[in-house]
């Protein structure tokens, strides 16, 4: 078993399952066909390359949420022009972000060479990675590394990766969501992010099950860049 | 060439004054939390669009290509360039017929709305009119396979058919304020000329909302991918350089008659990478909070979170830099220009060392 560990975080993400036309929606936490999208574009998967895609649900996923962040719409509009130049019309488009957000996010699966080709593509991406939406691009110490250990573990044993301000003022205990065959406990809800493809003429997608976690964290972690030489979160795991 | 990586980075830090550049439905000036605090934000489709006319506005002299409806006449030069022989006429005339051909109406040798045709899409088609090349499917292939530059950096949705679409290879950030900011209120009145002596009341009074604030502006261009989408190392070069040259000195127009708010960036930082495009927002996680002013400490923490973020990817290719005040060296690498016109010298000559390198190879 070798698993990815992720950092998400910024100013915006945003997170849509259910988006269509004028309103773009974001859940609360990321998507796992937003991940697999992601990890598609850093091998440099085109978008009709459906069946090295598709290949990428057979992953382990698993995300926590350690900053919740806030929602925000942004509104935005877009002219339409008609073929002689006149206005036909403007589009008043909503889009939903999350703010101010951290999440950690686990892929994992027990073909090491399947996830070191993955991890080799997320540190030099050929597309440009993004958090959602291209506007939002990722922070440079979004690797947190990888470990021999399957998601639910190395989701339990990770540090808190909020900033410091929010360890403060929040709980240190923190949700997350697992594939639902990887736990055997919790209820199962689902989410319509199982990629079928991401063809510009026919996205498609399929349902997925996950379940639901609470995870007790250290606090006190300094999660700055300055300190990323001297605290090594992946001692406790094993690495 | 296929895991060939190639990205320019461009971060800038900017003051702007008292101002409304970008608003939401409400009017009020856009924000966004970051770091636990309200930051100004400008969004990335704002900030794209005003990119996107400056392009339009200065691509001719950069041989980039040309948004007109001058269309006949630059694929007539273009016929010239290659076959002096020809008159103005006749070239007039071979670059309308191609051009129609390909389905592109025009009447007394222009075309029916502006049409942006790159530099590359018209080589090729004066060489297919020179050819007697008048096959439809041929010609619409030349404009689909080469682009116009200004859809393969910015991209393009076409919700109607989405066999048009172009997926951007260039990457523009919202940008936010380094420091917190709170929006102000500005109570205006507005006094009738023609009002009675004895009415000393307003003809109207209002607010307007306002603020003022040192952005943090981040892009990144996909290079390796801009030079397939052109198919030409000579276009893709021309195209950076006017995206830079963009990115610089474009600025969104909200309220712009209002606050006079025009600026340019007070620092300017241009990397090329062969790993990963490197976003330096983290250097503003923690709010910049000082009592003079935010740029001077803005700079600073940039250039300490550049050389900070090599612990996690290659050292660039090369950095180059402009910026307004005196600071400390960048890095041992990073290279100080003068200006924005000597740094796009610099950036051209060692861009083509490196294609050169590469054909050595």
């Amino acid at each position: 078993m070798k698993t990815i560990l992720l950092k998400f975080s910024g100013p915006l993400q945003s997170w849509g399952t259910t988006s269509h036309f004028e309103t773009r929606q974001t859940d609360r936490y990321p998507s796992k066909s937003a991940v697999i999208g992601m990890i598609a574009a850093s091998l440099g998967y085109r978008r009709e390359e459906t069946q090295n895609i598709q290949k990428l649900n057979d992953l382990n996923f698993g995300v926590r949420i350690d900053q919740t962040g806030v929602s925000i719409q942004d509104y935005q509009i877009a002219k339409k022009y008609k073929k002689n130049g006149e206005l036909e019309r403007t589009y008043v488009t909503n889009r939903y972000y999350l703010e101010d957000a951290v999440f950690v996010v686990a892929v994992g699966h027990k073909n090491h060479q399947f996830m070191n080709m993955i991890e080799e593509g997320l540190k030099r991406p050929y597309f440009q990675q993004f958090l959602g939406r291209r506007s939002a691009p990722l922070a440079a110490d979004f690797f947190l590394g990888s470990t021999k250990t399957d998601i639910e573990e190395s989701l339990k044993k990770i540090d808190w990766q909020a900033a410091n301000w929010y360890q403060r003022s929040n709980s240190s205990t923190l949700t997350a969501y697992v594939d639902s065959d990887l736990l055997t406990e919790g209820a199962t809800r689902t989410r319509h992010d199982r990629v079928k493809s991401f063809s510009q003429r026919n996205r498609e997608f399929g349902y997925r099950g996950e379940r639901r976690i609470e995870i007790s964290v250290n606090t006190n972690n300094e999660t700055s860049l300055d300190n990323v030489e001297e605290h090594n979160a992946f001692d406790s795991i094993g690495g | 060439m296929t895991n060939q990586r190639l990205f320019l980075d461009i971060h800038a830090i900017q003051t702007v004054p008292p101002s409304n550049i970008n608003r939401d439905d409400t009017g009020s000036p856009k924000t966004a939390q970051y770091g636990g605090v309200r930051r100004a934000r400008v969004s990335s489709q704002s900030w794209k669009r005003a990119m996107r006319t400056y392009f339009h506005e200065n691509s001719a002299e950069t041989n980039v290509g040309i948004r007109t409806l001058e269309i006949v006449k630059y694929v007539a030069e273009k016929i010239q360039a290659i076959d002096s022989s020809m008159d103005n006429e006749e070239a007039m005339n071979l670059a309308e017929k191609v051009l129609n051909a390909a389905k592109i109406k025009t009447k007394d040798h222009r075309a029916k709305a502006l049409f942006f045709l790159g530099d590359t899409q018209a080589k090729k088609l004066a060489e297919a009119a020179i050819n007697g090349n008048e096959d439809k499917k041929e010609l619409q292939q030349i404009l689909k396979d080469n682009p116009a530059v200004d859809i393969a950096l910015f991209g393009r949705m076409v919700a109607d058919d989405p066999t048009l679409n172009e997926d951007a290879s260039s990457q523009i950030a919202h940008a936010i304020s380094t420091h917190a900011v709170q929006t102000e209120f500005d109570f205006y009145t507005a006094l009738d000329d023609l009002a009675p002596e004895d009415n000393a009341g307003a003809g109207m009074l209002g607010t307007l909302e306002f603020n003022s604030s040192t952005l943090y502006r981040y892009g990144n261009v996909a290079v390796h991918e801009l030079i397939k989408q052109l198919d030409s190392k000579e276009a893709a070069l021309n195209t950076l350089k006017l995206f830079i040259e963009s990115f610089s000195n474009s600025l969104p127009t909200g309220k712009v008659n209002s606050y006079a708010n025009q600026t340019l960036p007070q620092a300017l930082v241009v990397s090329l990478r062969t790993d990963r495009p490197v976003n330096l927002i983290t250097a503003f996680e923690k709010p910049v909070n000082s009592s003079y002013g935010n740029v001077s400490e803005s700079i600073k923490k940039l250039f300490d979170e550049l050389r900070k973020v090599e612990k996690f990817v290659d050292k660039p290719e090369f950095t180059l830099y402009i910026t307004v005040d005196e600071f400390d060296k960048l890095s041992e690498d990073g290279l100080e220009k003068e200006s924005l016109r000597d740094l796009l010298e610099s950036f051209a000559v060692r861009v083509n060392k490196l294609f050169n390198d590469e054909q050595d190879e």
